[in-house]
């Protein structure tokens, strides 16, 4: 994983808005991205190389709440015969990260979420680099159990004691 | 650790948080082996259920959690229901999640944020407050259906999308 993505160090001078402070980290970790609107919600797009996986994260932010959300799909859609066992994985890994990971059954989709609302200033470069962070770090901790289950025919149960959390 | 931005620690503006609510039964406190992290604990009485809630300041990771714990386990043959329902509600949710520890039994609901150079202020503590005990309470009576009654996790997910919008267009 490449560190550089989650810079450590304060930015000086602080945007005026969340959209605003997402273009700066993104600019300032150099991913290419694309940016759109939809309802409320400024949407940055950008494909990232993880440990496990290369993903799209997707970064937004709604203004009047003041709501920030980062996530990324887990590149893979679960087959049907194994949603039982990567429920009960998903409702376990759920139990033990601070990020919110949520399972699709019908769609077969997993999604990896951090939010946060910041009613008194925008956050900072460090800020935004911490809640990307969390976000890969929790997909790159579960994928290969999530990965396991899927193709190496395990259960929940097992593919949790393998990741050895 | 940054707290040049931030004039208190993290732990003691949760304590002065907790101190300065009247309404609120007493706290106890506990520092972690490390001596950064501290978690205070207190109980809430809420409109369905009496609740725990655990405040995790860590000093050192510049991290804050608030836990709301619901007192009832849920039996060992009604989990995977349970999981069921909650996974749906997860979907919908913002910054809280729901969590179901499919060994113990235990349900509870979580807000975390790694706070680096940001404050914390008490709007923001109150908002996180309000997300953890709220959320439980409000879904505390279809996961005890669940649990201890008849209703599937499909039947608890359709409910709740329902009370969902009857809320929306109150608040409209």
């Amino acid at each position: 994983m490449n560190a550089s993505i989650y810079p450590m160090a304060q930015s000086n001078s602080m945007p005026a808005s969340l959209a605003q402070c997402i273009r700066t980290y993104l600019s300032d970790v150099e991913w290419s991205h694309e940016e759109s609107a939809r309802k409320n919600w400024i949407r940055f797009k950008a494909r990232i190389m993880l440990d496990h996986a290369t993903v799209t994260t997707m970064i937004r932010c709604q203004e009047e709440t003041r709501q920030l959300s980062v996530y990324t799909h887990a590149p893979l859609y679960i087959p049907a015969e194994v949603c039982q066992e990567i429920l009960a994985f998903v409702t376990r890994a759920n139990y033990r990260t601070p990020a919110r990971i949520e399972f699709d059954p019908n769609q077969g989709r997993i999604k990896f979420c951090v939010d946060a609302a910041l009613p008194d200033s925008d956050p900072s470069l460090s800020f935004i680099g911490q809640m990307v962070q969390l976000n890969h770090d929790a997909l790159d901790c579960f994928m290969p159990g999530i990965l396991r289950i899927c193709f190496g025919g395990i259960s929940a149960s097992e593919a949790w004691s393998e990741i050895g959390t | 650790m940054n707290h040049s931005l931030r004039q208190q620690t993290i732990s003691s503006i949760v304590s002065n948080y907790l101190a300065s609510d009247y309404d609120r039964r007493p706290y106890t406190c506990e520092t972690g082996t490390d001596n950064t992290s501290v978690t205070y604990r207190t109980e809430r009485s809420l409109c369905h259920m009496r609740a725990s809630s655990f405040y995790q300041a860590d000093d050192r990771q510049e991290r804050l959690s608030i836990l709301a714990y619901c007192s009832i386990r849920i039996p060992e043959q009604q989990r995977m229901e349970v999981a069921r329902f909650l996974v749906r509600v997860n979907s919908r949710l913002f910054w809280v999640k729901l969590e179901l520890d499919m060994d113990d039994g235990i349900v509870r609901t979580s807000v975390s944020i790694h706070l680096r150079d940001y404050p914390l202020s008490r709007t923001m503590l109150a908002s996180m407050e309000d997300s953890a005990l709220s959320t439980l309470d409000d879904l505390y009576p279809l996961i005890m259906n669940i649990a201890y009654g008849t209703m599937k996790a499909e039947d608890a997910y359709a409910r709740y999308c329902e009370l969902l919008e009857e809320a929306l267009r109150e608040s409209v």
